[in-house]
């Protein structure tokens, strides 16, 4: 059964009670409904249920208030960590105040849109580490788990992990990026572990074996020292009939540490019959079945981590630095690299390899107040596709293009004049992701001078100019010549609080201005920008 | 000054009036037991091996192509207590040598100090093949009994800590096995490594190479060799197991060549089997190691292994005169020479520094005459040659030195069995050892 159910707070509950290929319902799109209810009293069939409906492979239940039965309570494992309670009644206070908590939290975060496919492993951290920003869980405790990958684990992570959605040393390397740019920080050293070098796996079986032979095969006596004739053999040698005689004076033994006593232990191969003081002490990979010595495991430290509120900014955004443009857009760099980009270009501009001008545009946008606000998607898409053989970055509220000005002709004056129509065209194509009050704005820069002035360069990209070579102001009319919806992304202040933009809730406002003699007038519009575009793209090309 | 001319003048006359037959008479000990037994004995036998060295290097040659082919494990064998520091000089003369294929191993009798570190840690770089540790001290023997359990040569070659062996010494060493099938134990040659460290060294590197080099190859060739040293010799590890291994020290050396004799197996000594190793170089020290050395005459050879001296069944004539020979020139004749010298003062009580000064003069030139043997037998006589400004006070340091420290060892071990209190062994083996007499 699945319906959908009005609570008292006027929100939309969906409920059900079997597998339901919900995904690919036509009947329940995603705004349909505010939060889902499984009301199953079976673990597993809950459990299955919850295999589709979770933040990773249900884009339509993505960041939604989830709630189950309150009888399965503490029996559902690491499925406990995307459930947001057990319910017996939808209109429970607590369901009540927990589905208006998220709702008001994912406005607040501005991620109230639906998601994409999960494509990528580091997509699937982002979008577990943005679910459990929803629910305010800022501090991820590793858990000692019995049966888990790597012993200590974060809830959350593990439940994909054990559905087989990314590898052990990608969760590695993700959590430890996170925590160098300062978007985790670490507030309690929990332990130190060894992890099987070859996957990161826990669970090592520790043998001790022979180091000539590495056979495992092997058994330690200990070493008795008979004093009235010096014979010092293992103790097996003198095994008499349950009673201790000496092999070499065959008197009996009476009394440790009178006539006889044991000063060492040693350890004997049954296979190459090695005698050694010490056993080689090595690992087995119950996961991988390699064995490596223990000298060579991995050690990690398992802390405990804290989201920061830098992090919460960054992974609520898309500026973070495996977002989705490095994946979709060829021609899309993250801000560090395009900066190593540009001191490349300006080492060979400046050595005379390129005879062209080295040019960055910087695209962004200003508020009434006369603030750059934040980078948007949508902006950055649509440079990214404006310029499809520029490199294209952004960072510090700035969209920026880098181009090389030459022609066919090696008329450089003209290539730059070009570009800065292209600019412009291109602000007028984004403007409909401006708001009222805003101005998008463009200006360039031009690599001058020899190399001694390449920092200033670099650090004039942090800022924009007061005075923009073009503006475009905020048009009512204004569409998306792809015809994507609007998407807001929240705003930051100063003081690193979020402030959600009122504006930014109506979701379906652009869908529903156009008109016929708009649309037209719009795809007409698209038209002679395609044709500018074709013209120029073959003058700026971009190594 | 004048009283040194004077005296010289005195000296002058004095012997102005001896007559050959006097001076034999009064010095008689030197004559008729020193010369025969310790410098013409060894002219002969050296210069016999000279005469003979062509016949016996065509041997030689064979026993060496032998070696190789058969190639066998041989098992260094270095028990040791605190010796950590020394082990690395070791291990490195070792992976110098000809002969390839050995193992060592590393026995440490509950040192208190860095050896567990330093020793695992070259057993983990290959160094070392086998490190054994006895966490309490059990002593020397029951160190060396360790070790020797866990040997997997042929052969086990046991070395001091503190010694360092030429690059050929293996090789050497394990010649002889090969010349006479009946040989079951070869001693090598120790030389003194820091022989330029004191005068007291020095004249160890004398006494060494004297007794050692050419004593030993003398008393080999006569088949009456009765000691192998500790700090370097080879033993079939067969015939070490049927004789026990080694017995409690000190002296354990000379014991363990005892046995092997008895069990009729035959010694050997290859001279140019060359180990270097530290010596004492305060009198002190070497006064107490000379002690212990000395006792263990007594207590093996007189205590211990009298059944040798006994016409038994298992008597042999060889086995007889070698350990009547040290007996007798070892411990009786030093107590003849006591009397001797007693006798000499009283007689002379006129003339005792004429007589003082002969005596000086006779060892003197005796020693030269021995010093001319080494340099005839040594392969490094330019090292040698050093050695030859100490050669005055050896009459003083054989002649004097170390009679005097044998009677007092003998002594106290005939009467007091002083060798089982010497800390050397630990008190719990020592109690059982001399209740044992063993």
């Amino acid at each position: 059964m699945i319906t959908i159910q009005n609570n008292n707070n006027e929100r939309r509950i969906l409920l059900l009670d079997s597998q339901f290929n919900l995904e690919e319902s036509p009947d329940f799109p995603e705004y349909l409904f505010d939060a889902v209810f499984i009301f199953n009293e079976s673990v597993e069939q809950t459990q299955n249920i919850l295999n589709d409906i979770n933040p990773i492979t249900s884009q339509k239940c993505c960041y939604k208030p989830l709630f189950v039965a309150r009888s399965l309570e503490g029996k559902m494992g690491d499925y406990a960590s995307v459930i947001d309670g057990y319910i017996d009644d939808w209109n429970d206070k607590d369901a009540l105040n927990k589905v208006e908590d998220i709702i008001n939290r994912r406005n607040e975060l501005g991620l109230n849109t639906p998601e994409e496919k999960i494509l990528s492993s580091n997509q699937l951290f982002v979008r577990l580490t943005r679910f459990l920003i929803i629910r305010n869980n800022l501090i991820m405790h590793p858990v000692l788990e019995n049966g888990s990958s790597s012993g200590y684990v974060i809830p959350i992570y593990n439940l994909f992990y054990k559905l087989g959605w990314y590898k052990l040393s990608e969760s590695f390397v993700f959590v430890q990026s996170m925590v160098e740019k300062g978007y985790f920080r670490t507030t309690q050293f929990l332990n130190r572990i060894y992890l099987c070098p070859k996957c990161q796996h826990s669970h090592l079986l520790y043998i001790e074996s022979c180091p000539k032979c590495n056979n495992s095969m092997i058994h330690s006596e200990e070493v008795i020292h008979h004093f009235r004739c010096a014979n010092i053999t293992p103790e097996h040698t003198y095994n008499f009939g349950g009673q201790l005689r000496c092999p070499k004076c065959h008197q009996m033994l009476h009394h440790i540490g009178v006539d006889y006593d044991r000063p060492a232990t040693v350890f004997t191969c049954d296979v190459c019959n090695n005698s050694f003081l010490q056993a080689k002490m090595q690992a087995l990979c119950s996961n991988c079945q390699s064995v490596s010595d223990v000298k060579s495991l991995v050690p990690i430290n398992v802390y405990v981590y804290e989201i920061t509120k830098e992090g919460i900014y960054a992974i609520t955004s898309l500026n973070i630095g495996f977002s989705i443009y490095t994946e979709f857009h060829d021609n899309f760099l993250e801000f560090n690299r395009f900066v190593n980009r540009i001191r490349l270009l300006a080492e060979q501009k400046f050595s005379g390899r390129i005879l062209g001008d080295v040019l960055v545009g910087k695209i962004w946008i200003i508020d009434s107040t006369s603030a750059t606000v934040r980078n948007r998607a949508e902006l950055l898409a649509q440079v990214c596709q404006y310029f499809p053989n520029n490199k294209v970055s952004a960072a510090n509220n700035i969209t920026y293009i880098n181009a090389i000005a030459t022609d066919y002709k090696g008329d450089q004056e003209q290539a730059v004049l070009d570009f800065q129509i292209m600019l412009s065209e291109a602000i007028r194509a984004a403007a409909y992701v401006l708001r009222p009050g805003e101005k998008i704005c463009y200006t360039y820069m031009k690599l001058e001078g020899n190399g001694s002035n390449i920092d200033d360069f670099l650090n004039d990209l942090n800022f924009v100019a007061t005075n923009p070579d073009d503006s475009v102001d905020y048009d009512p009319n204004a569409i998306n010549p792809n015809g994507d919806r609007q998407v807001d992304s929240p705003l930051l202040k100063d003081d690193g609080t979020v402030e959600t933009e009122i504006e930014a809730i109506d979701l379906n406002k652009p869908a529903e201005v156009p008109n016929d003699t708009e649309d037209t007038q719009e795809s007409g519009n698209t038209s002679f920008l395609n044709k500018v575009k074709d013209s120029i793209c073959h003058i700026f090309s971009s190594h | 000054m004048s009283y040194i001319f004077e005296s010289l003048d005195t000296f002058v006359t004095w012997l102005q009036h001896l007559s050959i037959s006097s001076i034999i008479n009064t010095y008689w000990f030197i004559f008729f037991i020193e010369i025969p037994r310790y410098y013409l004995l060894e002219i002969i036998i050296v210069t016999y091996n000279i005469l003979t060295y062509r016949r016996l290097e065509k041997k030689r040659f064979y026993a060496r192509f032998r070696l190789f082919k058969d190639n066998p494990l041989v098992t260094i064998l270095v028990p040791g207590k605190n010796e950590g520091k020394n082990i690395y000089k070791l291990v490195k003369s070792l992976a110098e040598q000809t002969y390839k294929n050995y193992e060592v191993i590393v026995v440490d009798d509950g040192s208190d100090d860095y050896t567990p570190l330093i020793c695992s840690d070259l057993e983990k770089h290959g160094f070392i093949d086998l490190y054994l540790r006895c966490g309490v001290r059990g002593g020397k023997a029951s160190a060396a009994n360790y070790g020797a359990y866990h040997a997997k040569g042929k052969y086990i070659v046991h070395l001091d800590a503190d010694s360092s062996l030429d690059r050929d010494a293996i090789e050497k060493i394990l010649m002889p096995f090969y010349l006479d099938p009946k040989i079951k134990a070869v001693g090598g040659t120790v030389k003194v490594r820091n022989y330029k460290d004191s005068i007291c060294a020095s004249m160890q590197a004398i006494e060494y190479l004297k007794t050692i080099m050419v004593g030993r190859q003398v008393t080999n060739t006569l088949g009456i060799l009765h000691i192998i040293s500790g700090a370097f010799g080879a033993f079939e590890v067969e015939t070490l197991k049927k004789i026990g291994y080694w017995d409690i020290g000190p002296g354990l050396d000379g014991d363990i060549t005892q046995k092997i004799r008895k069990a009729g197996w035959k010694v050997s000594h290859a001279s140019d089997a060359v180990c270097l190793t530290n010596v004492p170089v305060k009198w002190k020290v070497l006064f107490k190691q000379r002690l212990r050395w000395s006792k263990s005459l007594i207590r093996f050879r007189i205590r211990k292994h009298r059944d040798i001296l006994y016409p038994n069944r298992n008597w042999s004539l060889s086995n007889f005169v070698s350990n009547m020979e040290s007996i007798i020139f070892d411990c009786v004749f030093n107590y003849i020479w006591l009397f001797y010298f007693i006798g000499l003062i009283t007689n002379f009580s006129n003339h005792i520094f004429e007589v003082m000064l002969l005596d000086f003069l006779i060892r003197l030139c005796l020693a030269v005459v021995a010093f001319g043997v080494i340099l005839t037998v040594t392969e490094r006589k330019r090292e040698e040659l050093f050695l030859i400004r100490f050669l005055p006070l050896t009459s003083l340091y054989t002649g004097y030195f170390m009679r005097i420290v044998r009677l007092i060892a003998h002594t106290k071990e005939l009467f007091f069995f002083s060798s089982y209190k010497d800390p050397w062994n630990p008190e719990k083996t020592s109690r059982y050892a001399q209740l044992e007499r063993a």
